[in-house]
């Protein structure tokens, strides 16, 4: 055989054991990357419930931490423990009912009425292209994906609502593990439902924008007022104000949600005499905001924060009065 | 030379690789630098994490072309890549029980080794602004023209955000025991925040960042290209068949070794999964119990001042005027009647704004307007057990009818009746701006012209201003907005009536709540009820 035959030969076996080898390699890889697929998506979505755990823990610890002040402030009015309230106490029965925070009676009512879960329902729709109008521009969605995206954030408030009605039907409290169990669940089915419709970085987009939601509330109601005046803001101007404005919140600085900017109701620091603080610094927001809004929308923003920070400096010059002067605090007449 | 966008953009695009390493190559010092900060300066971990956030870069880029700064989010990704780094490097530690004592430059400035770890903990806490100007000018080195070119300010302005962004930083850091001047944190922070990272890191994470299967397509093309020109058909055919064979085994072994990192990550995730729940259910539990708790004071506190009060009239005690009290409360505190003042002033000026416009004020007849709505509504609603009855009081001196009395004078019969118009529709001018925040970010948002209309076409609407007859309003509104506006109109609708409904349904379960109580405690029969 010359030296050509050996080579074709040579080629051929060599050709005949690579072809096997690169077949049956070939055959495995779909196997392994269907599996990397599957785990790269079970990582995505510990890596959700993880930050979603974490958030909570933020939140939780920061709203306990503020209660435990107000419960201090109430104890040092009492010089000591909190005196027991007798049942027979008409005037203490209108209290405690009135001392139960408002959205667990709406939580309670909503539990028990089809009718206004309804309502709900077409509200919270009706709610959503305001809500997450500039993360769908953002992300650059598409009309169905904003139909899937609209279609997976009702199934989810379903869910909790149905979650809810049945825990209230049972008797359960809203801390009961059974009832935090199915709303772990639910969260995490809505969690991979939307990683998949926006990919892990799209989910931490909206996570995002869920953490600042309470400032984009806030600019979207000066939006409002700005348009009927025609000044509107742009949306670059309003994403943009929204995170300076979040910036300059501890809470969000922290990891948490950032707070409502605007102070609604003095009821808890009524009642415990302790003083109020702002949750953005107006000093820090105006000095960022002054270079992105124009000077009709900038002195509109400054009123809404002065008249926030006047009525709060109000509150705590009156919390120092003497005696007790302050069981219903209100703004009077305007 | 190009920016960074159009790097990126070209990466993006065009897969360019040069551009990729050209980005890898200008960031590389930042990351490693801010990695070896966070990491507690392990140089292989900061080599991993520096590794990590250019691939993350590579894989983001699409996402990621019409950022400014870019320096800002690989300062951020490199944060969250040395934490996850961090804590599986902690669990390593506490699997292998090693106490590993992360080692400082011997070579350091003293004070730098105090700043280094607290740094990058200090600059999350700046606002983004401020921390894009701290990374463009000091991390990056940029002079103040460039910075301020990249921040779309002038020079001036970057150098004055410079400025106060190390005047934050330089407090921050001061909460964490670290004082020291501005200038000095600056200049510390410009001959250390960025050395450089190891020689042949830029190469190696560049080409991690860019083996994507894509990429190694691309190579096998390159080489069986080259094997034509350089061999015999059969030598070809086999070598290609032996090429292919290496490939595959490659990747699968590659697909392999993947597989079981992932998953083995996985479980370490959720462990850590498992944690994190444990401590969310332990806080949540907390706040739950703050919040039982506190409701109690409240009504122990509610309980005390309706007890003292009832005493009070047994023993024949006259509660003083609240007005008379208020105004005495407010000369006591004339810092707090300031407030007041203050308040009712910015608040006038607010829901009036329109009025001054539609009327054409002066900046001195506004003034005036103000000064008498804040004479003659300013006060605050009090009510205290033991010093006065429920009522008000007032830190203005006009009674409503004189109140109104001067304003008419203020702003003529025809300004006057504009006025009363402008209050009679305060409800529906509401409702218009919420509409106009719905549509302000959509392709037609509601004009000034518009919004004025559907005040008046949902003032006039009845029978209540703040609900009125939507399906009369809406069709009414049909000749002033677009079908897309209509449409969010309807969508306001719904918000509006499920929150009447909700307060309605509210108050009835609290009243219904109280009766219960009241019937339980024997306070009220059942027939009475």
């Amino acid at each position: 055989m010359n030296a050509k035959g050996i080579t074709l030969l040579g080629s051929g076996a060599l050709f005949a054991g690579a072809a096997i080898v690169a077949v049956l390699a070939a055959r495995s890889i779909p196997g392994a990357s269907a599996g990397l697929d599957a785990a790269a998506r079970e990582r995505a979505l510990l890596e959700a419930s993880i930050g979603r755990a974490e958030l909570r823990t933020a939140d939780s610890r920061r709203e306990a931490s503020r209660l435990g002040g107000l419960l201090d402030g109430v104890r040092s009015r009492f010089g000591g423990p909190v005196p027991r309230v007798t049942p027979a106490d008409a005037a203490a029965i209108d209290l405690s009912i009135h001392s139960i925070p408002r959205r667990v009676w709406e939580q309670r009512a909503l539990a028990r009425d089809p009718k206004l879960q309804a309502l709900c329902l077409a509200a919270e729709r009706a709610g959503l292209a305001q809500k997450f109008g500039p993360l769908w521009s953002s992300l650059g969605l598409s009309a169905d994906q904003i139909a899937r995206f609209s279609e997976i954030a009702m199934e989810g408030a379903g869910r909790m609502l149905d979650i809810t009605s049945s825990a209230q039907a049972q008797g359960l409290d809203e801390s009961d593990p059974a009832v935090a169990g199915l709303r772990r669940q639910a969260e995490d089915q809505q969690a991979a439902a939307q990683i998949d419709l926006l990919g892990e970085p799209g989910y931490q987009q909206l996570k995002e924008c869920e953490r600042q939601a309470p400032m984009r509330s806030f600019v979207d109601a000066l939006a409002g007022g700005l348009a009927i005046i025609g000044d509107p803001l742009s949306g670059p101007q309003a994403s943009q104000l929204a995170r300076v404005m979040a910036g300059a919140n501890p809470s969000y600085a922290a990891g948490g949600t950032a707070d409502d900017p605007i102070v609604h109701s003095f009821d808890d620091s009524l009642v415990a005499h302790v003083a109020m603080a702002e949750a953005v610094d107006p000093e820090q927001v105006l000095g960022q905001a002054r270079g992105v809004l124009s000077e009709a929308q900038f002195a509109a923003l400054r009123a809404q924060l002065e008249r926030n920070h006047e009525v709060i400096q109000l509150f705590n010059e009156l919390r120092q009065m003497p005696g007790d002067p302050m069981m219903g605090f209100a703004m009077w007449r305007m | 030379m190009e920016d960074d966008a159009e790097l990126l953009r070209h990466y993006a695009e065009d897969g360019s690789q040069e551009a990729f390493t050209e980005l890898v190559r200008r960031h590389v010092n930042l990351v490693y630098c801010a990695a070896l900060r966070r990491v507690g300066g392990d140089g292989h971990l900061a080599q991993d994490v520096t590794q990590q956030v250019f691939v993350a870069l590579a894989r983001k880029a699409p996402g990621l072309v019409d950022r400014p700064v870019l320096a800002g989010w690989l300062h951020t990704a490199s944060r969250f890549a040395s934490l996850r780094a961090v804590r599986a490097e902690r669990r390593r530690q506490a699997r292998e029980h090693e106490a590993h004592l992360m080692g400082a430059d011997p070579q350091a400035d003293p004070d730098w080794d105090r700043l280094r770890p607290v740094l990058d903990e200090a600059m999350d806490e700046l606002s983004l602004a401020d921390r894009e100007a701290l990374l463009l000018r000091f991390f990056e080195g940029r002079s103040y023209g460039e910075a301020g070119a990249r921040l779309r300010l002038t020079e001036d302005a970057a150098r004055k955000r410079v400025d106060r962004a190390v005047g934050r930083l330089r407090v921050l850091l001061a909460r964490r025991g670290i004082a020291s001047t501005a200038a000095a944190v600056a200049s510390l922070i410009e001959a250390n925040a960025v050395t450089a990272a190891p020689a042949a890191l830029a190469a190696s994470v560049a080409g991690v960042a860019l083996s994507s299967p894509a990429a190694s397509a691309l190579d096998l093309l390159n080489l069986m290209s080259h094997s034509k020109l350089a061999a015999g058909a059969a030598a070809v055919v086999a070598a290609l068949a032996v090429a292919t064979a290496v490939y595959e085994v490659r990747a699968d072994l590659l697909s392999r070794r993947a597989l079981e990192a992932v998953l083995q990550g996985n479980r370490a995730l959720d462990a850590e999964l498992a944690a994190a729940e444990r401590e969310a259910r332990s806080a949540e539990g907390d706040r739950a119990a703050a919040e039982k708790a506190l409701g109690a004071a409240k009504a122990a506190v509610g309980a005390a001042d309706a007890r003292a009060a009832s005493e009070a009239a047994a023993a024949g005690v006259v509660l003083r005027d609240p007005r008379a009290a208020g105004r005495d409360l407010l000369a006591a505190r004339p810092q707090a009647a300031r407030h007041l003042t203050a308040y009712f002033r910015q608040r006038t000026a607010d829901v009036y704004g329109g009025l001054f416009k539609a009327l054409g004020l002066t900046d001195g007849q506004i003034q005036a307007f103000e000064d008498l709505r804040v004479r003659g509504t300013a006060g605050v609603n009090w009510a205290s057990a033991t010093q006065a009855p429920a009522g008000g009081f007032s830190a203005g001196d006009l009674s409503a009818a004189q109140m109104e009395t001067q304003l008419r004078i203020l702003l003529g019969d025809a300004g006057y009746r504009q006025y009363q118009d402008y209050n009679a529709s305060a409800a529906p001018r509401m409702l218009s701006m919420q509409l106009g925040s719905a549509l302000y970010l959509t392709p037609t948002p509601l004009t000034s012209e518009q919004a004025a209309q559907l005040t008046v076409i949902l003032g006039s609407s009845g029978p209540s201003a703040g609900n009125p007859d939507w399906d009369a309003a809406i069709s009414r509104a049909r000749g002033v907005l677009s079908d897309a506006q209509l449409a969010a109109l309807s969508g306001l609708r719904r918000q509006v009536q499920y929150q009447l409904a909700l307060s309605q349904a509210v108050d009835q379960a609290m009243q219904q709540a109280a009766n219960e109580a009241r019937i339980a405690a024997g306070i009220v029969a059942q027939g009475d009820r």
